[in-house]
């Protein structure tokens, strides 16, 4: 059978069984589940689907999962069942206009399986599957494809329509399947292409423009240091996030410390540099003055006394407990005491006892401390 | 950090699981696995990605969070020891937080509680502080309840000087907090963020772990490694441990590996206990809420003890709180005097009389939610990192109303009526504590008003009354009633005809400056409003005659006033003590004040008339409560509903 007649065929037939296959929505539980599924005649299409996606025949996985959709002789479960793995094959081949359509279709089911996942919901039910939002992922995947493919080659082209294309789509919607595929081409290409793309995308960054996803891939990809200085500063707070951890495993210490610094007193990543330099501390005692210094600067200091306590290190131990010895206002003294408390060690504990003993700091304080002695 | 499998683990997991139904775990009736430590089971690792549903793999249809570390919050879930930083910090830099071990784990980690509030344990008045206990993280996999519990804290330090609302929190309220109960399990889950064993529709450990670390079999935590099999099922539901329904026939099982194990015996575990420590921070005579914090299914679920006046109670601050959220969240009560199944939530109704609840959070479906996939119904509990800072602004957003409706009902504490031409005082009263449960009202000053005398008339609350947004303009708190009105201010004249009364409410103006009378709020921005008032000249008055100011406010979460501020409004018995109703009596719906009581006279130097009582009118009935906006679910109500009832066709007299 051609793939248009079996088409045809499958429609035709589709449209026989809709009215008998019209599934009430109903609750399973796991073992329901289980039993539905442990069927030859379910085993058996799904391995029919499985080949067809091995195969790469999009348009006549498409037309199976159309007939299994109105298929009064599977128990409903079991369609639902079938249709999210065909869906999920789907999702890896190329579109074709046949597959897309069947899919479009798809997308507008409404979830008819459900189960009770956690005890606590009460009657709360939840879908086992909901085909129609794995259609709409399909779809997405797809978009996603498109996208990448389109991208790839701009940068094969070495041109900056990728860029351009980014920042426009994410001006306007935030977040898409367009963009995460721009990023998979930018993850994907040869290193020499994306340094063709560093002064787009520099440029385009200090414009202002939303392309930090982009950016990020890049500097990690070259190791590039300004590109993630750029993205720690002026990116949007996810890319600037995961910039942190990227710049502090990519870059030399010394370099990524000069960056974390700077991106320590961004409000919204400074806790999360602030505890990466922790994680350059234990190699780098410049990393040590810098938190140091930051437990002077009353809105890092608590990140700051969190990265130093995690060192677990006497010798920081012994530092904090003379600063604190020394301190005058009672935000600094809370700051050190919090980074000692921070830290079980018993470096640490013996600085907070000679703290306590000292009879420094306000009463609350002084509680609070003992309070973290007390055994 | 999340562990990463050794690579022969993962290849040897990935041989036992060829496909999704080779996953041979098997199910009773009940939706038990039956074969937990049986090969092809117990042994397979599963691992979520974004779009990836091949092999042993189940795709989300968005990243899988992985933790980050960062005290402040961020779009995403902090690791366990940057929130316990972040906890730390709070407490060490804030005089308003203090916090304590409640108890350890079963692993013997500590777990922590922490305390919101004024050191002080009575309100700005002067009267017993009350408290409400919020837990959260006790299902190790519900990762948005200790983001949202954390989320909450944050925003109540954050904003204790603001005037307002959040500093009247702080200083009548003690607000208690456990943002992570089940530490073990919490960490258990979080050092495994992308993977979980078993069955797709019954997953286990790692990420998907429910339980504390208990083994049954030793009474010893399990090791917490997922490649070894016999103690990934292990661990008792925190949330089936508890005294009150322990036990009961289909809510929790005594199988060790079920995912409701209920524990050896009620009280079995140490995080049970660190919860009922952290109580004794209210201290617990001084509850008034408790909320289970869990995900997902955006649910508020009570249990229901056979007490109709707090069930409504309940029921009015569930929807209350539910009107606050940006999401479509229900009220999902338990049968009237269902005795319930040993969770948390039972354990504080039943004992304590108090509202309680298990607090399910978004989603409502799971990952379709936010674009994402089904995921055999279990991705619900693995929220988009970039969903979590709304999140938590919803979830505090809800809670932050309830805490102020359960504070306690507004009451009018001062009043004064200045002449405007003079700028003496011919008024002015105010309600003094006198007692642990009382106030005495103290009239300064209390001259003749005279017709046709230009007045500006300012009275205040016990509590902030309305807020504002970053413009300075009143708002309603979120999806509650209209913002500015002030309400019914009504100057009647009882011994002269009904056509004498003067509304005042119109023009008046809610004060957001400091200075008292007659132009700042008392103690808290908005908890006072000020008008002006002309008396008609042609008020037909030849002597002395009594007037009576009607008040008739509702608060920002929909409180009627105490109608009595003589007796101070408590909480006891599952109920409102002395929270005296439109018909001057005890009930939990509040009504109008009538107990400031100027004169007005033909000349200056009247001597004050006999009070009168305010006049007798019809009374409208309270605001029902809005109805539940997520479809189904919801009680029946029948408390609340004949309350209301009963009151619309009620005349009343106020004393």
């Amino acid at each position: 059978m051609t793939g248009g007649t079996g088409r045809v065929f499958a429609l035709v037939l589709a449209c026989c069984l809709a009215a008998a296959a019209g599934a009430a929505p109903r609750v399973v539980d796991a073992g329901a589940s289980s039993r539905a599924l442990d069927n030859p005649a379910v085993s058996a299409r799904d391995a029919e689907l499985s080949a067809l996606a091995g195969g790469g025949r999009a348009d006549e996985l498409a037309a199976r999962l159309d007939v299994i959709a109105f298929d009064a002789t599977l128990d409903g479960l079991a369609r639902e069942y079938l249709i999210d793995r065909g869906l999920h094959r789907l999702a890896t081949l190329p579109p074709t206009p046949a597959a897309r359509a069947t899919v479009m279709r798809l997308a507008k089911r409404k979830p008819v399986v459900y189960v009770r996942v956690d005890p606590d919901h009460g009657d709360r039910a939840t879908p086992l599957y909901d085909t129609g939002a794995t259609a709409r992922f399909v779809l997405r995947e797809w978009n996603r494809g498109h996208a990448r493919d389109e991208a790839a080659q701009s940068l094969a082209a070495g041109d900056g329509t990728a860029i351009g294309r980014y920042a426009s789509i994410a001006a306007m919607r935030g977040k898409s399947a367009q963009l995460k595929g721009i990023e998979d081409a930018f993850r994907e290409a040869p290193a020499r292409q994306l340094v063709a793309q560093r002064p787009a995308l520099q440029a385009s960054l200090a414009d202002g423009e939303r392309v930090g996803p982009l950016a990020l891939v890049v500097a990690g990809r070259l190791a590039d240091a300004e590109l993630f200085g750029l993205v720690l500063q002026g990116a949007d707070e996810g890319s600037a996030l995961a910039a942190v951890t990227a710049a502090a495993h990519t870059l030399d210490s010394r370099t990524a410390l000069g960056l974390l610094e700077r991106a320590s007193r961004r409000e919204d990543i400074g806790s999360a540099a602030l505890l990466a330099i922790g994680g350059l501390a234990a190699g780098d005692p410049e990393a040590r003055y810098s938190l140091f210094a930051a437990l002077e600067d009353p809105a890092r200091a608590p990140s700051a006394a969190a990265a130093l306590a995690r060192l677990g290190d006497p010798g920081v131990s012994a530092e904090l407990g003379q600063r604190l010895a020394a301190a005058r206002s009672e935000e600094s003294q809370r700051a050190l005491v919090l980074a000692l408390r921070l830290d079980p060690t018993p470096a640490a504990r013996a600085e907070l006892a000679r703290f306590a003993e000292s009879g420094k700091g306000s009463a609350r304080l002084r509680r609070q401390v003992q309070q973290w002695l007390a055994p | 950090m999340a562990r990463a499998l050794s690579r022969s683990a993962a290849a040897a997991l990935l041989a036992a699981a060829a496909g999704p139904a080779a996953a041979a775990c098997l199910f009773d009736a009940n939706g038990e696995i039956t074969n937990p430590f049986a090969p092809g089971c117990g042994d397979v690792i599963f691992t979520y990605t974004e779009n990836d549903n091949s092999g042993t793999n189940i795709a989300l249809g968005y990243p899988p969070p992985e933790p980050v570390a960062s005290l402040t919050p961020v779009a995403g879930f902090r690791e366990y020891a940057s929130l316990f930083a972040r906890h730390q910090s709070l407490l060490a830099m804030n005089d308003e937080v203090a916090g304590e071990v409640v108890g350890h784990t079963v692993s013997g980690r500590e777990i922590w509680a922490y305390a919101i509030g004024d050191e002080d344990a009575t309100t700005a008045e002067g009267f017993p502080e009350p408290a409400v206990l919020v837990n959260g993280g006790i299902h190790a996999r519900e990762w948005q309840t200790p983001e949202a519990v954390t989320g909450l804290f944050e925003t109540l330090v954050a904003a204790k000087a603001d005037g307002g609302f959040f500093q009247y929190l702080i200083e009548n309220l003690n607000t208690v907090l456990l943002p992570v109960n089940n530490v073990d399990g919490f960490i258990q889950t979080q050092s495994f963020p992308v993977n979980t064993t078993a069955h797709r529709e019954q997953p286990r450990d790692g990420r998907m772990r429910r339980k504390n670390l208990r083994n049954p079999l030793t009474s010893d935590p399990v090791d917490a490694d997922l490649e070894t099999v016999q103690d990934n099922f292990y661990g008792v539901d925190l949330n089936r441990n508890w005294p009150q329904g322990w036990g009961r026939s289909g809510g929790s099982s005594t199988s060790g590996t079920s995912l409701v194990f209920r524990g050896e015996m009620p009280e079995s575990e140490p995080e049970v206990l660190a919860l009922q420590e952290a109580a004794a921070l209210g201290p617990e005579s001084r509850l008034r809420l408790y909320s289970d914090t869990h995900s997902f299914g955006q649910d508020y679920l009570a249990p229901r003890p056979d007490n109709a006046r707090l069930n409504a109670i309940t029921q009015a601050l569930a929807q209350r709180m539910i009107a606050a959220s940006g999401r479509q969240y229900r009220y999902g009560p338990d049968a009237v005097g269902s005795p319930g199944i040993g969770t948390t939530a039972d354990h504080f109704a039943f004992s304590l009389g108090i509202p309680s609840w298990t607090f399910e959070l978004e989603p409502e479906s799971g990952g379709q939610d936010y674009g994402g996939l089904a995921t055999h119904g279990h991705s619900g509990f693995i929220l988009p990192a970039d969903e979590a800072p709304r999140m938590r602004d919803d979830v505090a957003r809800q809670y932050l109303l309830g805490f102020y409706r359960q504070s306690g009902p507004p009451a009018a504490v001062a009043a004064e009526i200045r002449d405007r031409t003079t700028d003496e005082v011919v008024y002015r009263a105010r309600w003094e504590r006198s007692s642990s449960s009382g106030r005495t009202l103290v009239v300064d000053v209390n001259e003749a008003m005279l017709p046709g005398g230009d007045y500006r008339l300012w009275v205040a609350f016990n509590k902030p009354m309305r807020i504002r947004d970053s413009s300075g303009d009143v708002v309603s708190y979120a999806g509650q009633g209209p913002a500015a009105a002030v309400g019914t201010v009504l100057l009647e004249f009882p011994s002269l005809a009904e056509a004498s009364d003067l509304s005042l409410g119109g023009a008046a103006a809610w004060l957001d400056a400091p200075g008292g009378a007659p132009d700042g709020y008392l103690r808290y921005a908005d908890d006072a409003f000020a008008l002006d008032f002309t008396l008609p000249p042609t008020l037909p008055v030849a002597e002395a005659t009594p007037a009576a100011l009607l008040l008739g406010q509702q608060d920002l979460a929909q409180m009627r006033l105490d109608g009595d501020p003589a007796s101070a409004v408590d909480w006891g018995g599952g109920a409102w003590l002395r929270y005296e109703d439109v018909l001057g009596e005890d009930g939990d719906v509040g009504g109008e004040d009538c107990s400031f009581r100027p004169f007005v006279a033909p000349a200056a130097g009247a001597t004050a008339p006999d009070e009168a009582d305010c006049r007798e009118q019809a009374v409208a009935p309270p605001p029902p409560p809005p109805p539940p906006r997520g479809g189904g679910g919801g009680g029946d109500g029948s408390g609340l509903a004949l309350m209301l009832l009963g009151l619309a066709a009620l005349r009343r007299r106020v004393r």
